[in-house]
């Protein structure tokens, strides 16, 4: 983790009330034992209940009704949104993490029109576009309420289905739209870390990507197509090797630092055809990455790291009430778990 | 007024200026970041005061050699001494250990009690080992203090 250390590391004084306060709210998030006290709980109650026992009360749910527990973590979720606002010496962090939103409106929204399925969606409401003004650009075709580079990316991503009827195609493109407009930002930003942390996340996305373009059998071509610039590693050299065997892939990767993620992932995707195991070790090595907020005193790495870190313990809540709502075993959850920040 | 005492009027004022800027600079750091730990707890008030305050001890050197050099050119007496040009900057040389090393060590202190803060928002019962790492930085403007001392104390008048 020491390697991302850079010129402005705990260098900016002004995040230094930013920094203390993360440092005290950081005891609100998960580590691994409460985990395993959850996963270990007989029942969704019992399971939820851990988190109380612990002196986590933000996470204190009416009934364990996937409504209700779905409200409470949007919550939490809005709240860290809101603290990581309140904290932050400028508000560009703020508005980066909200695109994210954004996006995932647009997609649920895209797919119910494409798919003919109107009705309630499972939308935020803390992006930087109402949903609302969504719904309408997509559905009736207003754009007014929308920033213009959005309806560009809402009229390629529905081209690209229209023209490939590929609901994963389509979301690929709104995946390229949503990096294009936090590259422009972070290049206004100008902060190394953040630069550093989304080109690794999308190194990680893009190999991804190349992976289940090869399991469906996408033409070299269109995958030159549908690979998102702005990464550290060169798109060229995932073209190059696409047409080998997808076993072969991490091989030349060697001297990166995603060679044992690849390996792993790959090795799994061999024994059980699924591409589980990598898109875990990705989530968790970007986690690993964040860990320097931990050490940082002066600096906007434990901002993001807090907030990604919080992600990730709901994204590990959710992983585990619906886990155990639907009767899997506890090596099953087990299995879907993110590391832990703490 | 002769010109050394002018000198020895610049060095009493380096001492106090410098090394109370830099202790003003390291508490307001470590105070930024005091106020971050107790927007979330503020029953660590105690504790963050007390981290807080390490980097103003430079300051309180600083003013203490500036008194020091006043009273050695007899400014307190009422009857300032004749100073020639080489006693002021004898003068002016002993008053700069504490106006250096004080005005950045203040501020190193500061941002050390900065982190030693974070530390106690996240483990409290850590608490001595938090304020000895700021404290370390102390030893290098205790060193100082006692360097300006030793030199004003060598200057014959």
């Amino acid at each position: 983790m020491l390697k991302y250390i850079n010129d402005t590391t705990n260098s900016q004084e002004e995040y230094g009330y930013a920094c203390a306060r993360i440092r005290e709210l950081e005891k609100g998030l998960l580590n691994k034992d409460i985990i395993k006290k959850m996963i270990d709980s007989p029942d969704l109650g019992s399971s939820l209940k851990v988190l109380v026992e612990n002196n986590l009360c933000e996470y204190t749910f009416e009934n364990t009704e996937t409504h209700s527990i779905n409200l409470v973590l949007d919550n939490i979720l809005k709240r860290t949104i809101d603290i990581v606002n309140e904290i932050s010496p400028y508000p560009y962090l703020f508005h980066l993490f909200k695109w994210k939103y954004d996006f995932h409106n647009l997609k649920v929204l895209l797919k119910a029109k494409v798919l003919n399925k109107r009705g309630l969606y499972p939308l935020y409401s803390i992006g930087n576009i109402s949903s609302n003004g969504l719904s309408s650009a997509v559905f009736e075709g207003k754009y007014q309420l929308i920033p213009v580079k959005f309806e560009r990316i809402l009229k390629q991503a529905e081209t690209e289905y229209l023209k490939s009827e590929s609901l994963q195609l389509m979301e690929i493109i709104l995946d390229q739209g949503y990096y294009e407009i936090i590259f422009e930002q972070l290049e206004e930003i100008n902060q190394v870390f953040l630069f550093y942390f989304y080109k690794t996340e999308l190194d990680l996305l893009n190999f991804n990507i190349a992976c289940r373009c090869k399991i469906r059998d996408i033409k070299k071509s269109k995958l030159a197509e549908i690979l998102i610039n702005y990464g550290h590693l060169s798109m060229q050299k995932v073209i190059d090797i696409y047409d080998n065997s997808i076993p072969s892939w991490p091989n030349n990767f060697q001297k990166t630092e995603y060679f044992s993620i690849f390996e792993e992932g790959i090795r799994y995707w061999v024994q059980e055809k699924s591409l589980l195991k990598l898109e875990q070790l990705s989530d968790d090595f970007l986690l690993n990455l964040l860990k320097i907020g931990k050490y940082t005193t002066f600096g906007l790495e434990s901002i993001i790291a807090y907030y990604y870190a919080k992600e990730n313990d709901l994204k590990n809540i959710r992983i585990i009430s619906n886990g155990k709502r639907y009767g899997f075993s506890d090596n099953i959850i087990q299995k879907y778990i993110r590391d832990t920040y703490v | 007024m002769t010109d050394g005492i002018v000198l020895a009027y610049l060095g009493a004022a380096l001492a106090i200026g410098l090394a109370g800027s830099g202790s003003a600079i390291g508490v307001g750091i470590a105070g930024t970041s005091g106020a971050g730990v107790m927007t979330e707890d503020p029953s660590k008030f105690g504790l963050v005061l007390l981290l807080q305050a390490l980097p103003g001890t430079q300051g309180i050197y600083g003013l203490l050699v500036g008194f020091l050099v006043l009273t050695r050119i007899g400014i307190f007496a009422g009857t300032p001494a004749t100073l020639t040009l080489n006693q002021g900057l004898q003068i002016l040389n002993s008053s700069l250990p504490i106006a250096i090393a004080g005005f950045f060590s203040a501020i190193y202190q500061g941002k050390a009690s900065a982190g030693a803060i974070g530390l106690i928002a996240r483990r409290p019962e850590e608490t001595g080992k938090a304020l000895v790492m700021p404290a370390m930085v102390e030893t290098y403007a205790v060193l100082s203090l006692l360097g300006s001392i030793l030199l004003l104390n060598g200057i014959v008048l």
